[in-house]
């Protein structure tokens, strides 16, 4: 990627109500994930491994761990001199103070941040989602097409399609219409929230989404349907792989299962594609004389002295003797004491769960979550 | 907070872990499967609030740089602190110059700039955890010109060969230095490990250097114990002498034991190292694991029992590993039997069904070996 071709902007506002109590002080993108990780991990390493060097992280609700979180740009290695990860909270201007009020408000307010660098294409993703994804090669892609905008698209079911914004494309995916969860769609072909935009173009569209009066200032709703009418050159980039949007605790659940090595979708061994994250201070995993761990995701720190089947057990996780986990996410620093059972359970960061809070949840019902611990700064 | 500078020097060449040694310097040895043997004494630096630290190298010093980096993993302030690899860059092929002395004297500029009034002088290859600020408080109270810290054991017929030993006076001072031949059980073994003033470093490794020129660090002190008031203080808790394989393998099996792994190992005090981005560790459907120590990134598909893996080890299906190290991405293959072996990095165990070394005489299996 030459030097400022594209500028990323990752939205990274969102609350996440759905998932209950992780997110009662901490935003969404800053959840924890897969042993180790935060989810906003995955966007900011697949940045950094697709050459990209300037990253803005656009933050509003619960944002001061977040903010510090992904401040540390030498984490994903974006701190070399020509590159940096920029947090972009809603500040105060010369004519007043804004919250974001949509996904594209956020850019607009940051217009004269994205002009510093005068770059060529701003590439828009989202906080929240779970992938590997190589940017650079959907650039080129954009650049073969002589496209306007490129909207990264998953193939789904139909069935699954009406919860999605759908594109509907020609024989060459160029796209011809956009439809925010329809109830009976002509095209299995998601919107992951993924976008490249020619930033003249996209900068000269956010400015007149302004005096719009009844505008969402919202990218799927009200930008790119615009952009479509206006005759632009849209194309739809087929993503083959894992993607995943964890918005309720049946899907982190869920997608922290597709971890273990019956399933093992997203594959995070690959040594060319690092997920990079914290590094926190821990001792190797400690597995006792009487422990029992099958089928499960471990990482470093935790100590593993009872028994924990189909689990992920995530950094500095103690398992006391005679407690029992199955199919259980266990967050950093939680204990789970001697005589407990946990099945079909998440347990939050720094929780103790006791014997009498033992749970267990049959497999037609929804996933539990214990959070007792708060989340930590630093 | 001490004013110390902290400094790492190179062991003498009684030290050594045969096989690992001939790949790296005795700092880069891996330990316990995501550290490196120097960790535990730049932990001890920095835990304690030291931000000036010189690590001395006899040879081959990619693997140390590389790991050091710019200490920023150690803590260290990037700006107020420093952590400078140094090596006596005339004699590094020559065996015999090649004393800590000689480096230590090739490199006294650094030490004659830097501000602290104090040095603590140590080793890589003696393991074990101590707040370096309250061992500088006793130095400074008890009014000696050099504290030795040592180790009173009843173990040393097994344990810390060849490592100095010290005669203490009833007023703890220091009369004498020895050698552990292993031939006595009780001793009081040096960990290698000085606390002086930074002024007196530099006359000692002058006097010393001229002297002679085979001279390392401890023939100086042992030449000046009756004109200096050296003094011993006594370490208590645990420590490892790493300078053979066999104590390598050993010090690993002892780890296993919960007791001693939450002595060395608590949350107040982090042993620091340089992360590898690796993922988690998978244990899949069948794997056995007990009584072992394990980093990231591994495939555990089989059963370990007793071992220390590395990161990104592979053990296959109905493979068995017992008693054992295996190092950095190593990988056993399905059905093959491990006991008391030390694997280096990158090799792999495909065609033979067994493998055994005993306690004593652990069978070291070179780097990108493949068997």
């Amino acid at each position: 990627m030459k030097k400022n071709n594209m500028v990323a902007m990752i939205l990274a506002g969102g609350r996440g109500t759905r998932l209950e109590e992780l997110t009662g002080k901490i935003a969404k993108p800053a959840v924890h994930y897969g042993g180790k990780y935060r989810i906003i991990d995955f966007p900011l390493s697949n940045c950094a491994n697709s050459d990209i060097k300037i990253v803005g992280v656009l933050t509003q609700y619960e944002s001061v761990l977040l903010n510090s979180y992904v401040a540390q740009d030498h984490i994903w290695g974006l701190d070399t001199k020509e590159s940096g990860v920029y947090v972009l909270p809603p500040r105060e201007k010369s004519d007043g103070f804004g919250l974001y009020r949509g996904t594209a408000d956020a850019i607009t307010q940051n217009i004269d941040f994205i002009d510093s660098f005068d770059p060529e294409t701003v590439l828009i993703l989202s906080g929240d989602h779970i992938y590997k994804m190589d940017y650079e090669a959907m650039y080129n892609y954009h650049k073969e097409n002589r496209a306007d905008v490129s909207i990264a698209v998953l193939e789904v079911t139909l069935k699954e399609a009406s919860r999605f914004g759908i594109m509907n494309t020609d024989a060459n995916d160029q796209i011809v219409e956009f439809e925010e969860k329809p109830k009976q769609p002509k095209s299995n072909l998601a919107s992951m929230g993924v976008y490249i935009f020619n930033w003249k173009l996209l900068r000269k569209a956010l400015l007149e989404d302004l005096d719009v009066e009844k505008s969402n200032h919202d990218f799927g709703k009200d930008i790119i349907p615009t952009l479509i009418n206006d005759g632009k050159r849209l194309f739809a980039y087929r993503f083959k792989g894992y993607w995943k949007d964890v918005g309720t605790i049946d899907s982190l659940w869920e997608a922290n299962m597709d971890l273990l090595s019956t399933r093992n979708e997203l594959d995070l061994s690959d040594p060319s594609w690092k997920i990079y994250t914290q590094d926190v201070n821990a001792f190797p995993q400690i597995i006792g004389e009487s422990a029992d761990v099958k089928n499960s995701y471990v990482n470093q720190g935790c100590v593993v002295l009872g028994t924990a089947h189909n689990s992920v057990l995530f950094t500095n996780v103690t398992i006391e003797e005679g407690a029992v986990v199955k199919d259980c996410v266990i967050m950093p620093d939680a204990v789970i004491r001697s005589g407990t059972k946990l099945e079909r359970v998440i347990v939050g960061p720094h929780s103790e769960v006791t014997p009498e809070m033992s749970m267990v949840v049959k497999a037609d019902q929804p996933i539990q979550l214990i959070a007792n611990g708060g989340e930590q700064h630093g | 907070m001490a004013s110390a500078l902290g400094i790492i020097l190179f062991e003498n060449p009684s030290v050594d872990v045969a096989g690992l040694t001939a790949h790296r310097p005795i700092p880069a040895i891996s330990f316990l499967g995501r550290y490196r043997l120097v960790d535990f004494m730049i932990s001890n630096f920095s835990n304690s609030g030291l931000n000036h630290i010189h690590v001395h190298v006899k040879e081959k010093p990619r693997p140390v740089y590389e790991h050091l980096g710019t200490g920023r993993h150690y803590n260290i302030n990037s700006k107020k602190g420093k952590i400078r690899v140094l090596y006596g860059e005339q004699e590094t092929l020559n065996k015999v110059y090649n004393t800590d002395l000689f480096s230590m004297m090739s490199n006294i500029s650094f030490l004659e700039e830097d501000k602290n009034e104090y040095v603590i002088v140590s080793s890589s290859y003696m393991i074990y955890t101590t707040n370096f600020d309250e061992v500088l408080n006793t130095h400074i109270g008890s009014k000696a010109d050099v504290s030795m810290i040592s180790l009173a054991t009843d173990q040393a017929r097994d344990k810390f060969l060849h490592c100095d030993t010290l005669t203490v006076d009833k007023d703890k001072r220091v009369t004498a230095l020895g050698l552990n031949l292993g031939k006595v059980k009780n001793r009081t073994i040096s960990l290698d490990t000085y606390i002086l003033k930074k002024s007196l470093l530099i006359k000692l490794i002058k006097k010393g250097y001229q002297t002679s020129s085979l001279y390392w660090f401890n023939n100086v002190i042992r030449d000046e114990l009756d004109r200096l008031v050296v003094k011993s203080i006594p370490h208590r808790g645990h420590v490892f002498a790493i300078n053979s394989l066999q104590a390598y393998h050993q010090a690993h099996m002892e780890f296993l034991n919960p007791v001693l792994l939450r002595s060395l190992f608590n949350s107040n005090w982090p042993i620091l190292t340089r992360t590898n981005d690796s993922e988690p560790t998978t244990y899949c459907d069948k794997a056995i694991v007990s009584s072992s120590i394990i980093a990231n990134g591994c495939v555990i598909k089989g059963t370990v029992i007793n071992s220390v893996l590395g990161r990104g080890v592979v053990v296959e299906e109905g493979a068995v590993v017992v008693n054992s190290i295996l190092l950095h991405q190593t990988t056993i293959g399905s059905g093959i039997h491990v006991e008391h072996v030390v694997l280096d990095k990158y090799s792999t165990i495909k065609h033979v069904k067994e493998l055994k070394g005993s306690k004593n005489h652990p069978l070291y299996v070179t780097k990108r070996d493949s068997i």
